[in-house]
């Protein structure tokens, strides 16, 4: 934790106030590309809700279309399409797993200008969500609620085909996938299921890289939100050294 | 992954439904992303043509 006391202050001096606050100020009379929202696991697109709404009182086009859970591939794909379906720059922003798909799916699209995290997977090329679940949690924090048996966590339906689509037990989805928000909102916490296929890296530590959703409500552990300029996702493809690297914000 | 990559890099005290508890830090950090571009934007926009779809 003492660790991370300093970036967290560094973070807030590197932000204009205006910013690190919400307000659009310096951002409202600039050219404004347009907002796909890409949300995480066990999600749908009203969790980006509250987003939606300011965004669109400052001003942005935003899209919030669906990411289906069917597999970081075709997951990954579907969003491709979605995104070639708009003409000028985007802003491709995704939570929790959805960032593992925004970062497959901006890739060879010119038009996507940066891609943003919040509290999301960004692979690198080569990396599966597999590997980069098996880093243990910071020290002081537990392993992802989701990680432990499945047949604890996880309610199943089968499907056709042989895969079987998961749903997080209705009596561990509060505490669980939705700590940290008041109790209304936990309600309004849309889950959708993901297939087996898709989950298998929930079994392991998951979340827990950004001491995510498996802390308990109370903790006061900060996560992590970025993001980074994406020249048709060159980084991804091939990755620079950082002192190299002309876009070096922290 | 947000530090080898480059980012810039903002952490709120959250947890993981950080866009429903906190939709300003994550509008901020939006802002800060078009607010960089902007040199790149003016030389390479176009209008959005397609409604908003929320």
């Amino acid at each position: 934790m003492k660790k991370v006391i300093p970036l967290i202050i560094l973070a807030l001096l590197a932000v204009p106030a205006s910013v690190a606050f919400g307000s659009s100020s310096n951002a409202s009379n600039i050219v404004k590309p347009s907002v796909v929202l890409i949300h995480g696991a066990w999600a749908d697109g009203s969790s980006w809700s509250r987003v939606v709404s300011l965004l669109q009182t400052h001003g942005y086009t935003v899209y919030v279309p669906p990411n289906p859970l069917r597999g970081l591939t075709s997951d990954s794909a579907y969003i491709a399409s979605f995104l070639q379906t708009i003409t000028g720059p985007i802003i491709l922003v995704g939570h929790s797993y959805g960032g593992a798909v925004i970062t497959n799916a901006a890739t060879g699209n010119p038009n996507v200008k940066a891609l943003v995290y919040v509290d999301a997977f960004a692979p690198d090329q080569g990396e599966s969500l597999a590997s980069l679940s098996s880093v243990p949690p910071p020290a002081g924090q537990s392993p992802s609620c989701v990680s432990g048996d499945p047949t604890q966590v996880f309610n199943f339906v089968p499907l056709n085909g042989g895969d079987v689509d998961l749903y997080v037990k209705p009596s561990l989805f509060p505490s669980c996938f939705a700590n940290g928000i008041s109790h209304p909102m936990r309600e309004q916490s849309s889950h959708r299921p993901n297939a087996r296929s898709l989950s298998v890296p929930y079994h392991s530590h998951q979340e827990c890289l950004h001491g995510g959703q498996s802390r308990p409500s109370t903790s006061s552990a900060p996560l992590t939100m970025s993001f980074h300029h994406s020249h048709n996702c060159s980084w991804l493809s091939a990755p620079t050294p950082p002192s190299s690297r002309s876009e070096h914000h922290t | 992954m947000a530090q080898r990559a480059n980012a810039t890099i903002v952490q709120v005290r959250a947890s993981h439904l950080v866009m429903i508890s906190h939709p300003n830090a994550v509008v901020g950090l939006i802002d800060e992303a078009t607010l960089s571009l902007q040199g790149s934007l003016k030389t390479s926009s176009q209008q959005t043509l397609a409604p908003t779809i929320a």
